[in-house]
């Protein structure tokens, strides 16, 4: 599979390796017309890092669920750099304008800057967000407070919005929330015995959170609740085994189906004590 | 005294998802220091004309808008986060990080030193370089467009840049003295 590479959308070529904790940069290949975001660049030692698999399930998990996270191939890298990851994945971009939310949680904080725009924006965000919020909850998404670059806005080539959920790769009880401040908060890894069952408060755009749908949040813990163990076993199980380690395999399916039916009590008093939804 | 500056160009996509999709520049910044100097200059080009035309929707053009005052905040919160221990390039490479979507930073020059009076010299002429890539960039996109657009279908024919006079509102400010501590190994 021949790719071109480069770290910025509007050309091709050489990069530095300086974009966001995993690195990734963005890819095209020539018999598709489409730009992905390939990552992560940086190698991780040991079994239990697996971050592309990570991607890929929630991207697979997201996609039963209606949630909007873009779509994930696995990707091996062939001419990776020596010392940098080689089991990659690939993420398509889904819109041809995106802007960070940081770019764009203005016209929420302050709809009078251009109710055009706040309306656009507001268009998506309730129920888009609801799903999310939900998602983020089954897998342990750490990823998602009011990181600047991790939800995107974008616009359809009909001007349509959508808002996307990005970069799950520490997602489902990775190494990364063993850091001090997830620790204090509860958090455990999922292999750390049955750390899965840990009821975390995910983070979440406080702006969002206000603008949530309850009645999509609902719908959508149910869709979770009902989900069938038998796909869970499926969209982990389908992964290669030099992507994710077979005893990791065994903790994520143990997890998701273990959460399906734990995160509504926690959600709903997250939503509750931010005053948010609607 | 002698500045040593570096500078970045930040540019629209005009289609994230098209691998043969163009850019346009729309906003260079340079940052610079010296002994107990530090300063920023940037500049943006002002879209009216390509929003009067149907280049850019309604976002994307308040988004560009808005890039003088990005590139200002992010410069001082750049420096202001770190304590001042940054180096030029640490600044440019972040908005780099930062900006990677639609708006992004498609260039960061190596390097430079220049021999200014005082200060306000540095300010003088970190905003005449602003100026100077933005142009420049903005006649290389030109020409690169007209290029692609000989080979292109009618109604895939890009919109030409012409470089405009007049649309490229310009600011340079202060910054506090940064890069305490690191050494200076930059050979001119």
């Amino acid at each position: 599979m021949a790719v071109a590479y480069g770290s910025q959308p509007g050309r091709r070529g050489t990069d530095s390796p300086r974009e966001g904790e995993a690195g990734g940069l963005y890819v095209t290949r020539d018999a598709v017309p489409r730009r992905a975001y390939l990552k992560p660049r940086k190698r991780e030692h040991g079994p239990f890092g697996c971050r592309a698999a990570r991607e890929k399930i929630v991207a697979d998990l997201a996609r039963d669920l209606g949630v909007a996270v873009p779509p994930v191939l696995l990707f091996v890298r062939h001419d990776a750099p020596q010392g940098e990851e080689t089991s990659c994945c690939v993420s398509l971009v889904l819109y041809g304008r995106q802007f960070p939310w940081h770019q764009i949680k203005r016209w929420v904080e302050d709809p009078t800057q251009s109710e055009r725009i706040m309306e656009l924006v507001m268009r998506d965000l309730p129920v888009s967000a609801a799903r999310a919020l939900v998602l983020n909850a089954w897998v342990m998404q750490s990823e998602h407070g009011d990181h600047p670059h991790n939800i995107v806005f974008g616009l359809d080539s009909d001007g349509g919005p959508h808002f996307v959920y990005l970069d799950y790769a520490l997602a489902l009880g990775h190494r990364f929330v063993d850091d001090p401040h997830f620790r204090a908060l509860g958090w455990r890894r999922w292999k750390d015995e049955e750390g899965w069952k840990a009821p975390v408060t995910v983070p979440f755009p406080p702006l969002m959170l206000q603008h949530v749908s309850r009645s999509e949040v609902d719908a959508t813990l149910s869709r979770v609740e009902d989900f069938p163990e038998g796909e869970v076993q499926a969209v982990v199980g389908r992964i290669p085994g030099d992507y994710l380690h077979e005893q990791e395999r065994d903790i994520l399916i143990a997890g998701l189906v273990g959460r399906r039916r734990l995160i509504r009590a926690p959600l709903e008093r997250q939503l509750m004590g931010s005053g948010g939804g609607t | 005294m002698r500045l040593r500056y570096q500078t970045a160009v930040v540019s629209f996509c005009l289609d994230l998802t098209d691998p043969r999709g163009y850019s346009i520049p729309v906003g260079v910044l340079l940052v610079g220091q010296s002994e107990g100097l530090g300063v920023a200059a940037a500049t943006a080009l002002r879209t009216d004309r390509l929003v009067t035309s149907g280049f850019l929707d309604p976002i994307s053009s308040e988004i560009i808008g808005d890039l003088l005052a990005l590139l200002q905040a992010h410069v001082n919160e750049a420096i202001q986060a770190n304590d001042g221990n940054v180096d030029v390039s640490d600044v440019l490479l972040s908005l780099r990080s930062s900006l990677r979507n639609s708006l992004y930073v498609s260039s960061i020059s190596p390097e430079q030193c220049e021999e200014v009076a005082d200060p306000i010299g540095a300010q003088t002429f970190a905003t005449g370089s602003v100026l100077r890539v933005l142009r420049s960039a903005i006649i290389t996109s030109s020409n690169q467009l007209r290029e692609r657009a000989a080979s292109m279908e009618e109604d895939e024919a890009p919109y030409l840049l012409e470089p405009p006079p007049g649309y490229l509102p310009t600011a340079s400010w202060p910054v506090p003295p940064f890069g305490a501590g690191l050494r200076d190994s930059h050979p001119c």
